[in-house]
């Protein structure tokens, strides 16, 4: 069962790549990253790192995903652009992608006492182990991404806004 | 049981499938998705050697690896916005950063 499911889900992995470099549209590409990301989940299971699962799922297949396709909506493309070369096999890919994907990370999570047989050991990645050399070892670095985060965040709003706009500054307009 | 070897064939196909996109594809959106592709490649290879040598150090190197993505990918948007804003469109092709020659910029 655990090869079949690292075939499975490196199959997907492979397939949502391809997705992303092939497909004319961006919106393709993004749900093609998307079936990346969430097959990255699935190994992180069977590599027994559930809380970088978890991290995977959140942080890319939610927020990573979610601002690609804000952008996309922002940018407000040309159509023929979104709707180059629309395949009636893009609906099968995404149907067949979605329920292996689903059957893969069920039978992951249903099934998981007997695949984790190393949890509780200390090198498993479950949230409490992860947590404790997180804010042991690695809290510097950890408190730094803090730092970085912030720097980003500012860095968006200050790159994206337009002088003039309510909010900036004398300096903004004079740019 | 999928051993490193699967593993580190998998991540180097992955990595190829990027690095191709963003050599190959002239839509910087999906430039930014494909160096995506080859961030996470290499964190899959993170947490399999943390799984092959014991200990979560993998796994805390590929959490920040994570974070800075995300913050790669906010500002990498943001960027892309601009660029749009800039040139019109998110195509790579005809962009030109700096000038030719230099008589002629504005």
């Amino acid at each position: 069962m655990r090869p079949l499911l690292f075939i499975l889900l490196s199959l997907l992995t492979l397939g949502g790549g391809l997705w992303v470099v092939l497909r004319r549209s961006p919106v393709d590409s993004v749900l093609g990253l998307l079936t990346v990301m969430v097959s990255i989940a699935g190994h992180y299971m069977l590599l027994q790192a559930p809380f970088l699962a978890a991290v995977q799922l959140i942080v890319y297949g939610g927020a990573v995903i979610v601002l690609f396709l804000f952008v996309i909506m922002l940018l407000n493309l040309r159509k023929d652009v979104l709707q180059a070369r629309r395949l009636p096999a893009g609906r099968w890919f995404y149907a067949l992608s979605g329920a292996a994907a689903l059957l893969a990370l069920s039978g992951l999570f249903r099934a998981g006492a007997d695949w984790l047989p190393a949890a509780g050991l200390p090198q498993d990645g479950t949230v409490e182990a992860f947590g404790a050399e997180l804010f042991r070892r690695w809290v510097y670095p950890f408190e730094l991404t803090s730092v970085l985060l912030l720097a980003a965040l500012v860095g968006a709003v200050a790159l994206t806004r337009r002088a003039g706009e309510p909010g900036a500054t004398a300096t903004d307009e004079e740019a | 049981m999928p051993e490193l070897n699967h593993y580190l064939l998998l991540s180097v196909l992955l990595f190829g499938l990027g690095l191709t996109g963003v050599l190959v594809r002239r839509n910087v959106l999906i430039v930014l998705m494909c160096i995506e592709l080859m961030l996470n490649s290499a964190n899959l290879l993170l947490v399999a050697f943390s799984r092959q040598g014991g200990g979560l150090d993998g796994q805390a190197f590929a959490f920040f690896s994570m974070t800075v993505a995300a913050a790669e990918v906010a500002l990498g948007l943001a960027i892309v916005v601009l660029l749009y804003r800039w040139h019109g469109s998110t195509s790579l092709e005809h962009l030109r950063l700096v000038p030719s020659q230099p008589e002629e910029g504005r």
